[in-house]
């Protein structure tokens, strides 16, 4: 039991293990479980602990951290199939996103800005994201058949308050 | 003369891997700068910075030994290259002749 007091917070090394570049992940770790050591001696377990998960944080750099596009655990780039989920996803933002860029041209009904464009493709590929990791990380199928169309629900109504403002109008009826 | 410019940071990583003379890694140069500089540096920091400059040539490295303390891990060990030399003579030379041209009334005043 003691023994488990004195490792580094687990939460922030599986953080940083996650993140961090296969190939500096043997020096960094060792910096910081030697970082740690240092502190818990001079300054206890507690602060030790702090430090540990600020360093951890503090690591969090483009220049450290992995490429998101390439496998976690061999560092290959991603597979066949993932990169045409990735792809399938991605290009079905874009034609979405285009129905209100074409009709712009035609009606002056439809008034978008960069940042709309941008908002709503952060909403759509966020939920293809989800979408797709329900589909492949949960087995069950009642659970499919209840998560996905509560993203979808989630992703509509976010998109309609957004818009619209349908809670303000839900107010302002009553 | 190497044509690459350093920042201040950089210059100040370069100028302690050349005092630990082969025995600089990370946490040893976090100590350096807080014990000759009374400045903080996170590791984040500098693992940014000591990669850059090895990116650059102007630092190189190789593993040091694994330990108990590191959990078995290797250090990593940098050294100042020749360009790294060069870079860093580079940056006194210009500093040095930003002093000089200094006018002895703009201190005065001050």
């Amino acid at each position: 039991m003691k023994k488990q007091e004195h490792e580094p917070p687990r939460i922030a090394m599986t953080l940083f293990r996650w993140f961090c570049q296969p190939e500096f992940r043997e020096e960094i770790e060792g910096d910081l479980l030697e970082r740690y050591d240092k502190n818990a001696q001079q300054d206890g377990f507690k602060r030790a602990n702090r430090r540990f998960q600020k360093d951890v944080i503090l690591l969090f750099r483009p220049s450290i951290v992995r490429n998101p596009f390439r496998s976690q655990h061999t560092d290959q780039p991603l597979g066949r199939k993932q990169g045409k989920r990735f792809a399938i996803i991605m290009g079905l933002t874009t034609a979405i996103l285009l129905i209100p860029l074409v009709m712009m041209k035609f009606t002056k009904e439809v008034n978008w800005h960069a940042l709309d464009f941008l908002v709503a493709g952060a909403l759509l590929f966020g939920a293809g994201l989800s979408i797709d990791f329900v589909l492949r990380k949960i087995s069950s199928r009642p659970k499919k058949a209840l998560l996905v169309p509560a993203i979808l629900l989630t992703l509509i109504f976010v998109w309609a308050e957004l818009a619209i403002g349908i809670v303000e109008s839900l107010i302002a009826a009553n | 003369m190497s044509q690459k410019s350093i920042g201040e940071f950089e210059e100040i990583i370069l100028l302690i891997v050349a005092i630990l003379n082969g025995k600089a890694y990370s946490v040893n140069i976090i100590e350096e700068i807080a014990e000759r500089l009374d400045r903080k540096a996170s590791l984040g920091a500098v693992q940014t910075v000591l990669k850059r400059l090895e990116h650059k040539g102007l630092l190189n490295s190789d593993f040091g030994d694994a330990t108990k303390v590191r959990g078995g891990k290797r250090k990593r060990l940098y050294q100042i290259t020749t360009e790294g030399q060069q870079a860093l003579a580079k940056t006194r030379t210009q500093r040095n002749s930003l002093w000089e041209a200094i006018p002895n009334l703009s201190f005065k005043l001050i």
